[in-house]
């Protein structure tokens, strides 16, 4: 995709914070797919639907990234310079958290107990939303003045956001197996 | 109305067609309502079935139905299920009438063909039958038909669009969109009740089910997700149904039955099932194996019994559907119902239970995609009310890695159009080429997805393996159709190929059939492709003109005077006795004349949107139209600065 169009922030023309109200953010792409949705575009010359098709392709793109919190805080980062580099792995305390709810989960599913998945499915969901506010609260800190502190706030923006990888794969075992209980 | 039936003159008109499993129709806006025209056989349905006669005549509808019992080898009924698929896809199925050809290459399995003892004909000419008499029974109702919208089930996989499409094109139809029958249906439910909310489409046709999650809000429908299943339908109620009475007719499972025979208890089971609708008990006599009658009695539990797994089905890939959209059957505004398979009383009772609420269903199910297709197909001709569908990627796209696994792209239920990069390197030192399988589905294994596309990437520089870097870019327009460009970006040169799947049958193969299928071939196809280019370039004259009414300030001196040239040159082609490359040609320089400007123009457009001001309130020099976006992020930083809101500096 063109890069001249800058980032998904520049294409949904927002302002970058990491705090996005969902509604505005829908808004948003409503409004840029009412001008460039290639069916706006119908009947006009073929170079301006071309235009339209990959603008409009940037602006959804743009839209599924803003609405994911991790694509969103690396987008935040690298626009104030914060070096992310690899991603980190996660404290020993979490990780061991971590087994422990996959444990669960086994278990659970073992029993065929849907009450116990759909309740760890939640507690993963409640980790998430705390990790979300943790990146919110790093992200609106005041820029970093030195490479030090940029480094710093790289490695605490990292951890949260690899924690938060693994919650997200935790979320989606628990329903995948909701789903397949279903059937 | 009945004036313009009488008017050389009368403007082209879209339309819409719904071309189903069981049933085709042609629908057309109205007085700004839709409305069904009237097919061949003198009602608003016409069965999809299609007789080939001796001496190669064709027969399309109730009358090709009539011939469906005595001759099943040669009329081609539910040709949509045989869509885009391949020999291997259907050659074990058992309960099928018409009979296959055997490929005499890997080439040709690649699209199944029917054997019609004489000759064989692709599922995408039988199509083209069925859509060149729609277009017929619209030509001879309007005069002057335009563009087409043509339905195609949400879960319809990309080869499956395209023989579509292709089948379009053979029939001489110029596609303006292929729409999703769901989304279709909700646009006719929705401008007819001018009501927002969130409604799921339980669309159950004859050969197809879809579910779709959609959002509608101020006339823009936006699609939160679809689900489904393209070869799950009523055909599959009337085989269980069919097996059953061949039982009791003393065939047993496995048994070699002929093909009038099993016609006869698929025809029968249809009958029954229908009967059932309104009936609780349906009685049926048939010839028993050896000579006798047999005589049957059916009650609709024993229909809702046999449709129990069917409908379980559904109701897996509903529940999916909701999880995706991340809703709950609470948060829905309605149920919308479509297809001729929503009747059955057991399929209304199973979508009752398993959305808590009871469906709508005041637009006739039958009709209610080919309305919506009409009114759209009315919007994108600038006829009809401003609605815009923004809709999904059906099915995840991906590429096969090396351990046979899928690298996934592109989601599925990604807002269309959509775009996705993904970078490739060599595995072997020295390797030159590199072979890229693009595939569709939700498994996990290649070989259990659907295959759109292999293709090799040549001229790789040799150098040591991981370090040549291939770019692949997937984009998906808004009919879910993909391309795919790739190129080799290591050494700076870069090496293009695109490439559009394909389902078997390529561009050439439909350019024969098309001469083919025309009386006096390529000079016929020349005048077409002339016509065609003609009515084209008087739709980009007209936009350009219309262009230079409203926005010419954004364009400086020369630029205006290089557009304008570009204009007569091309009038002064379609006026005269010109080739159809002639006018393609000044049609393309118009066009390159025009790009950077129509760039302006959508910059001018979402600023005023964005802005909520009037366009005269915007910055209207030349000078002032290039720095819309500076001018944007100006008024934004304004705006942050007001909200006490912090910036961090970025270019």
């Amino acid at each position: 995709m063109d890069s001249s169009a800058g980032d998904a922030f520049d294409i949904l023309r927002l302002e970058p914070t990491f705090e996005l109200d969902g509604k505005v953010l829908a808004e948003r792409h409503r409004a840029l797919s009412l001008m460039l949705h290639p069916d706006r575009h119908a009947g006009r010359p073929s170079a301006e639907r071309r235009m339209a098709l990959e603008r409009a392709m940037q602006v959804n793109s743009a839209y599924k990234t803003l609405r994911d919190p991790i694509a969103r805080a690396e987008l935040l980062a690298r626009r104030r310079g914060i070096p992310l580099g690899d991603a980190p792995a996660p404290s020993i305390e979490f990780l061991e958290a971590t087994m422990e709810r996959r444990e669960a989960l086994s278990a659970a599913v073992a029993r065929a107990d849907r009450a116990r998945i759909e309740e760890l499915a939640r507690g993963g969901k409640v980790e998430q939303a705390e990790h979300c506010a943790r990146l919110s609260e790093l992200l609106s800190r005041p820029g970093p003045v030195s490479d030090g502190a940029a480094a710093s706030l790289a490695a605490l923006l990292g951890a949260v956001m690899s924690e938060l990888r693994y919650l997200r794969r935790f979320v989606e075992s628990a329903e995948a197996e909701l789903e397949a209980g279903e059937s | 109305m009945l004036l313009d039936i009488f008017d050389p003159k009368a403007p082209a008109r879209a339309i819409g067609i719904d071309l189903g499993t069981t049933n085709s129709i042609v629908a057309v806006v109205t007085d700004e309502r839709p409305r069904a025209l009237i097919t061949c056989d003198g009602g608003a349905l016409l069965p999809s079935v299609v007789h080939y006669g001796d001496h190669d005549s064709v027969i399309v509808g109730r009358a090709a139905l009539a011939h469906l019992e005595a001759e099943p080898e040669r009329t081609i009924a539910s040709v949509k299920r045989y869509m885009g698929r391949s020999h291997g896809d259907h050659s074990g199925d058992t309960l099928r009438r018409a009979r296959l050809s055997e490929p005499k290459s890997p080439e040709e399995a690649r699209t199944l063909r029917f054997d019609l003892g004489t000759r064989s004909v692709t599922p995408v000419e039988v199509s083209a039958e069925i859509l060149r008499s729609l277009k017929q029974s619209a030509k001879d109702q309007l005069t002057h038909v335009g563009g087409a919208v043509i339905t195609v089930p949400a879960y319809f996989d990309d080869a499956q669009r395209q023989a579509t499409r292709d089948a379009a094109r053979l029939a001489g139809l110029d596609v303006l969109r292929l729409l999703n029958e769901p989304t279709a249906a909700a646009v006719a439910y929705g401008l007819e009740r001018k009501q927002s909310g969130t409604f799921a489409v339980y669309d159950l046709g004859g050969g197809t089910f879809d579910i779709t999650v959609l959002e509608l809000l101020d006339g823009v429908f936006q699609v939160k997700s679809t689900g489904g299943d393209s070869q799950l339908g009523g055909d599959d109620i009337d085989r269980l149904l069919g097996v059953e009475l061949l039982s009791a007719q003393g065939f047993a499972s496995g048994d070699e039955v002929p093909a009038a025979v099993l016609s006869l208890a698929l025809e029968t089971a249809r009958r029954i099932k229908h009967g059932l609708t309104a009936a609780d008990e349906v009685e049926c006599r048939l010839p028993k194996r050896g000579g006798e009658e047999v005589a049957l009695t059916l009650g609709r539990g024993r229909l809702a019994e046999l449709c129990a797994p069917l409908l379980e089905r559904t109701g897996r890939a509903c529940r999916r559907a909701l999880r995706d959209a991340e809703l709950e059957p609470k948060d829905l505004d309605g149920v919308i119902l479509v297809g001729g398979s929503t009747r059955m009383p057991a399929v209304r009772d199973y979508v009752e239970t398993l959305f808590g609420r009871a469906p709508l269903s005041d637009v006739d199910p039958d009709l209610v995609v080919a309305y919506g297709a009409a009114l759209s197909a009315a919007a994108l001709s600038g006829q009809g009310d401003d609605v815009l569908l923004l809709d999904v990627l059906p099915l995840s796209l991906g590429v096969e890695t090396m351990g046979g696994g899928v690298d996934k792209i592109l989601p599925r239920n990604t807002t269309i159009p959509a775009g996705a990069r993904s970078t490739f390197t060599t595995y072997a030192d020295g390797q030159t080429g590199f072979d890229l399988h693009v595939v569709q589905g939700e498994r996990e294994l290649a070989k259990d997805c659907r295959s759109l596309a292999r293709f090799t990437l040549r001229g790789i520089p040799p150098l040591p393996a991981g370090l040549a870097r291939l770019e692949v870019h997937f984009d998906v327009d808004e009919n879910s159709l993909l391309t795919v460009r790739a190129r080799e970006t290591t050494t700076g040169i870069e090496q293009r190929v695109e490439v559009r799947p394909s389902y078997g049958l390529s561009d050439d193969m439909i350019e024969d059939m098309l001469i083919e299928a025309l009386e006096h071939g390529e000079t016929d196809l020349e005048q077409r492709r002339r016509a065609d280019a003609v009515v084209e370039a008087n739709r980009i004259l007209l936009a350009t003109r219309k262009s230079l009414g409203t926005d010419a300030d954004l364009l400086d001196a020369a630029e205006r005077e290089q557009v304008e040239r570009a204009v007569r040159a091309l009038e002064q082609a379609i006026s005269s006795e010109t080739s159809a490359s002639l006018v393609q040609a000044r049609l393309e320089a118009l066009d390159a004349s025009t790009k950077d400007w129509a760039g302006r123009r959508m910059n001018r457009a979402i600023a005023s949107a964005l802005e909520g001001q009037t366009l005269g309130e915007v910055e209207s020099s030349v000078e002032g139209a290039r720095g819309v976006d500076s001018h944007v992020a100006e008024h934004e930083h304004a705006r942050a600065g007001r909200a006490g809101g912090e910036r961090w500096g970025h270019e």
